[in-house]
């Protein structure tokens, strides 16, 4: 019974494949021809004329025989890769970066005359974007360098080629599939395989632009208010010790544990107490902000987030952050800063970062200030009311970023273009304590 | 990698110049036009030449050049610059070339093909000059053009040999230019990089040559393709091109005829004053050569069955009688040969001819009497191919001998319809007695009709002239004396009334006329006298060549005439009705029949009988050199040339695999991959990222579905013992010796 059916299946399949056969050929046809097999097409279809007796019956064969036996070819040759992508974990926002692509060849047959890039079907220049960048143009979302070149690819072996992408907003981005097409032989056709990568990359908030520098400067002197204030008056305190490495001071050698457990031990300290700053961005909008500027209300903040880290850490000073899109108890928030150098983890929270409204966050800000009890926090919003609990705090100094009256937003069509972009707006930045 | 792609890009300079120089050769050996090619040919090589030198890569790659023309504005305007330049340039071309071809005899197509040829050279030539590095990718598409024109205009003759001689050729130019400008604008418009073209030293990518190797197998696959596509073209061809042109004859000539394209090809004879226009259309020029022994005279190409709307036309071209039963006997029929006659051609002649028999099959009484072998005298036609398909032979052909393998022939006795390679010679045996043949009522009734309008004029001639006439042949003499003694013969343009038909106007006012009007006349009368006819279209072969060797057919031999059925003696006969003119065939009077079988193969017995072995390298060798060295080198040499180049891929790839991975990796994968297959059978497949320990135990835990020498465990202790040899970095025993 079950034979039969399978069979059945199988031969309706099979007649369906039959039925669709010539129309697949058409357009797998149409889908890998060239200029050269245009050329060809054309040609073939002149010569035709042999039929009444033009003497192109040398000319036709040739065409033909080209045709079939390329388009035959190319068939035979498709490249089957195993596609491996090397990159950055964090890149911000429209700045382009490189990316490795590792291509291993699958089949037993070479792969030759390729051209390996991303599937963008916007595949615009780098210096168009650049130019739309600075005239505030809409902006394509992703942006990659033309397909490279690649004369061939052994059987079982392996090549890398690298090429540049660029974001043009923040997020947790999938990488494009990598496109590889072949056109051997001789550039007659050319067959198109896409690979999945199955990666992510995380586009951090675009860096503020020259055009805010000044205003950035102000929002550093801010942070200068800040940070002198948490550092004054504390020591450091013994937090534990652990196994001897390279480079450690000889002070911190601890002789009672060596001896006890027969191997180096070096003591640990740290001033948790007096270096450490609350970072508290609220992604939340105002209720009266107009959907459309709600985005560049919360990029805005989230890129004078972006730029505060880098800061703070080159200063030595350990950083938590709240984002107040993510749930206070979630265990975000208790991701500190260890290495002072390290501000990946940090930017990357941002990159994930989302708007919320308004009441969730007002919540949750109440929530993150009894947390904070009296560690110097800065909060970074656009909002211009926010918990009396903030305002009440003397170690909170609130940030505004966003948009004041004064300054209209852009015109509506530029602000989200086409892919959504956004356009860089001056900041402004009014700092309340 | 990238070294050879740095390599490239100077490379498709110089190989994409000189594929147009080869371009310019060969237009100007079609053309005859060296002395605008050669000069023109130096400057642009100087014009490329600076380029090259003194232009950085960046801004004479199609990339980069886009780029400078940064706004739309400006690549419009560029474009529209160089529209404007190769229209000025197609010009300055034609001035020339007119001016080149001011001799009066000056064939206009040719001329127009002249100048196409050497405006898309020029473009091509212009285009390398714009982007030196990189060539365009719409030089193949002009380069293209240059072909076909050259080819149309005559730089390559039709013969098979020339034909895919000229193929070989276009295909190894085409692919590298294909190659060239696509691999060099692939790397441009990715990484245009100013070390790429400077010339400087590059290192060669010895891993590229498996790319080369093959590319050439594909080449070679390509060439042995065309090669064979253009001899089953040439089989093919004839057919095909004689049953589309039958399907659209009638159509096609009533329009071409008015052109000066219809003009120059054979007289047809459809439409009404198509012969009286071949006739006035270069009077002198040759239509056919004959060679026979005696006139040939009346030579038939077309035969018509009905006569409607001032037109004649075949019944298979209309609607109406194709769906009626009794049109069967009408239609054209294939015949195939299976011998090769070797009939001695007096002309020249290539190929060797096949025989057909395309006499008329005889009735049952008939077939079982003995009938003695009628005399054949043979007409040996030299066609002009590019005036059309049209095969012209004598009334009583009994056998046709020509190059093809099937002959299609018209339902109208011996017309022969498709089928013959007129670049050779076809030979006509022409009978003495003249072959029986039946007509069905229907067909009897199509070659009775006759216009309604026409039928009252011709009634009242036929009650006049046919006073006593019972037999056919009465009748049509009868008829042939009418015209000859009430109307004279002339070639000029009949004028008369608006609306009125032409036949019906000559019979009132008998104005002087040509054969077409003579011939459709009396085949009108003949229909209403009850006397089955059929309009022909041919040549009158009657003139001997200067040096006697052969009969000549002018144009101003065109002609047209009528043939009618006698139902006593069942034959069809001729029926010569213009005034001037009396019917001719080949006679056999006091001559004795020549027996086409006995004398040629008497011939070639004789022949061979005279020839050494040496005699026969000689006839080899000269036969090998009146063909195109080209195709005949590589005819011989195609098989060899792709066994060459797989065995250098296979040699090359087993280096490279032995070079790359050590040998005991090799062997051991050999192991292992025979041990899975063997395994594969009982349904166990190793999973990819399983390890051979894993998989031991997944096979000591299953039970095998199949039946297999070994058992499970035997194949799981070899894994793992594989696994641990591998570790090691040793060699593994293969199963068996394990086991």
């Amino acid at each position: 019974m079950w034979l039969s059916r399978l069979r059945r299946k199988r031969l309706s399949t099979f007649a369906v494949n039959v039925v669709l056969f010539p129309f697949r050929l058409w357009m797998h046809l149409r889908r890998s021809m060239t200029t050269t097999s245009v050329t060809l097409l054309l040609m073939i279809i002149v010569t035709l004329n042999i039929v009444w007796g033009y003497p192109w019956v040398g000319l036709f064969a040739a065409c033909v025989a080209i045709s079939i036996v390329g388009a035959i070819t190319n068939r035979v040759f498709t490249p089957s890769m195993r596609v491996d992508v090397k990159l950055p974990l964090s890149v911000p926002a429209t700045q382009p970066f490189i990316v490795q692509i590792h291509l291993t060849n699958k089949r037993r047959l070479p792969a030759m005359d390729l051209r390996v890039g991303f599937n963008i079907v916007t595949n615009r220049r780098f210096d168009e974007f650049e130019s739309r960048l600075n005239t505030g143009a809409p902006l394509p979302s992703v942006v990659t360098q033309p397909p490279k070149p690649l004369s061939l690819v052994r059987s079982r072996s392996h090549e890398s080629v690298s090429t540049s992408l660029c974001f043009a907003h923040r997020g947790i981005h999938t990488v494009p599939r990598v496109i590889v097409d072949s056109s051997f032989p001789f550039h007659l056709f050319r067959i198109v395989r896409r690979f999945k990568t199955g990666t992510q990359i995380a586009i951090t908030p675009a860096p503020l632009s020259l055009a805010q520098a000044s205003l950035a400067q102000t929002m550093m002197k801010s942070i200068d208010e800040l940070t002198p204030r948490a550092s004054a008056g504390d020591s450091l305190e013994y937090t534990g010790s652990r196994e001897y490495q390279d480079g450690v001071q000889v002070r911190r050698w601890d002789f009672g544990s060596w001896a006890r457990l027969g191997k180096p031990i070096v003591r640990e300290y740290q001033a948790s107490a007096l270096q450490t700053v609350w970072l508290i961005v609220d992604t939340a909008i105002e209720a009266s902000v107009p959907d459309l500027d709600a985005i560049e209300h919360v990029e805005r903040v989230l890129s004078c987030a972006a730029a505060v880290i880098p800061e703070w850490l080159e200063r030595k000073i350990r950083l938590r952050m709240y984002i107040t899109s993510e749930s206070p108890h979630d265990g975000k928030n208790e991701h500190v800063s260890n290495s002072v150098v390290d501000s990946e983890p940090l930017q990357i929270r941002l990159a994930a970062a989302s708007a919320i409204d308004h009441i969730t966050a007002d919540e949750r800000l109440r929530q993150m200030i009894d947390c904070v009890a009296n560690k110097p926090t800065l909060v970074l919003t656009s909002r211009r009311q926010l918990p009396e609990a903030i305002s009440r705090s003397p170690q909170c100094k609130v940030v505004f970023c966003g948009v004041t009256d004064s300054q209209p937003t852009s015109p509506k069509r530029s602000k989200v273009g086409r892919a959504g972009a956004l356009v860089p707006v001056p900041l402004v930045l009014e700092a309340k304590t | 990698m990238q070294s050879w792609i740095l390599s490239l890009a100077p490379a498709a300079t110089w190989i994409i110049a000189v594929i147009i120089g080869c371009e310019a050769i060969w237009i100007a050996q079609t053309f005859n036009s060296s002395s605008l090619l050669l000069p023109l040919g130096l400057l642009f090589s100087i014009a490329v030449a600076l380029r090259v030198w003194f232009t950085s890569p960046e801004a004479s790659s199609i990339k980069q050049t886009t780029q400078v023309a940064s706004s739309r504005g400006k690549l419009l305007g560029s474009w529209l610059m160089m529209l404007v330049s190769a229209t000025a340039l197609a010009g300055v071309i034609s001035i020339e070339r007119v001016a080149s071809n001011t001799d009066s005899s000056v064939n206009y197509l040719s001329l127009v093909a002249d100048i196409i040829a050497h405006t898309a050279w020029l473009c091509t030539a212009l285009m390398l000059i714009a982007w030196p590095r990189t060539g365009h990718p719409m030089m193949l598409p002009m380069g293209v053009v240059v072909g076909l024109v050259t080819i149309a205009a005559g730089g390559v003759s039709q013969t098979l040999n020339s034909q895919t001689a000229a193929a070989i050729a276009f295909c190894i130019v085409f692919v590298t230019g294909s190659q060239t400008v696509g691999a060099a604008h692939a790397w441009f418009s990715a990484t245009p990089h100013s070390e790429a073209t400077r010339g400087g030293a590059r290192k060669r990518d010895s891993t590229l040559g498996l790319k080369w190797l093959m590319s050439l197998l594909v080449l070679s696959v390509i060439l042995t393709v065309t090669s064979t596509l253009a001899t089953a073209t040439q089989e093919v061809l004839p057919n095909v091109q004689s049953f589309l042109q039958r399907g659209l004859k009638d159509t096609l000539q009533s329009v071409a005829v008015r052109s000066p394209i219809g003009s120059g090809l054979y007289v047809d004879g459809s439409a009404f004053g198509s012969v009286r226009a071949n006739v006035l259309n270069d009077p002198q020029g040759v239509a056919l050569r004959v060679y026979a022994d005696s006139t040939p005279g009346y030579l038939r190409g077309s035969v018509f069955d009905l006569f409607t709307d001032q037109r004649w036309m075949t019944i298979e071209t209309i609607e109406q009688y194709q769906q009626t039963r009794f049109a069967s006997d009408a239609y054209s029929r294939s015949i195939k040969s299976s011998e090769v006659r070797v009939t001695q051609t007096k002309g020249p002649s290539t190929k060797k001819l096949r025989h057909f028999d395309v006499s008329l099959k005889p009735s049952v009484g008939e077939a079982n009497s003995v009938i003695e072998a009628p005399q054949i005298q043979t007409v040996e036609v030299h066609n002009d191919p590019s005036r059309g398909s049209l095969v012209f032979t004598p009334l009583s052909a009994a056998w046709i001998e020509a190059s093809t393998r099937t002959l299609q022939l018209s339902g109208h006795s011996h017309v022969i319809a498709a089928g013959i390679d007129l670049e050779q010679p076809y030979i006509a045996g022409a009978s003495q007695r003249q072959e029986k043949d039946t007509i069905s009522e229907g067909m009897r009734k199509v070659l009775l009709a006759v216009p309604s309008n026409i039928a009252v004029v011709a009634d009242s001639i036929i009650e006049a002239e046919l006073g006593g006439a019972t037999s056919a042949q009465q009748k049509a003499d009868r008829i042939r004396d009418y015209f000859q003694q009430n109307f004279t013969y002339s070639l000029d343009r009949v004028t008369r009334p608006r609306l009125s038909d032409p036949i019906v106007h000559f019979f009132q006012s008998k104005h002087p006329a040509h054969c077409e009007y003579f011939a459709t006349a009396a085949a009108m009368l003949l229909r209403r006298a009850n006397v089955p006819t059929r309009y022909v279209t041919g040549y009158v072969a009657d003139e001997e060549s200067d040096e006697d060797e052969y009969w000549i057919a002018r144009n101003s031999d065109a002609h047209a005439w009528v043939e009618a059925y006698d139902d006593i003696s069942q034959t069809w006969f001729p029926v010569e009705s213009t005034p001037g003119r009396s019917y001719q065939t080949v006679t056999f009077a006091g001559q004795v029949g020549e027996s086409v079988n006995g004398s040629s193969n008497e011939d070639v017995s004789m022949s061979r009988q005279g020839r050494s072995l040496l005699g026969h390298l000689v006839a080899w060798w000269a036969v090998l050199r009146s063909n195109d060295p080209l195709i005949t080198a590589y005819r011989y040499l195609q098989l060899p040339l792709l066994v060459v180049l797989c065995t250098l891929i296979w040699l090359r790839r087993r280096a490279i695999h032995h070079t790359v991975f050590d040998p005991i990796d090799v062997q051991s994968h050999k192991l292992l991959a025979k041990a899975d297959r063997r395994l594969r059978k009982q349904g166990l497949v190793r999973a990819p990222r399983e390890t051979l320990h894993q998989f031991a135990d997944r096979i000591e835990a299953s039970a095998f579905k199949k039946q297999e020498k070994a058992a499970p465990g035997a194949f799981a202790s070899w894994y793992r013992s594989y696994g641990n040899a591998r570790y090691q970095g040793q060699l593994p025993t293969p199963f068996e010796i394990a086991s």
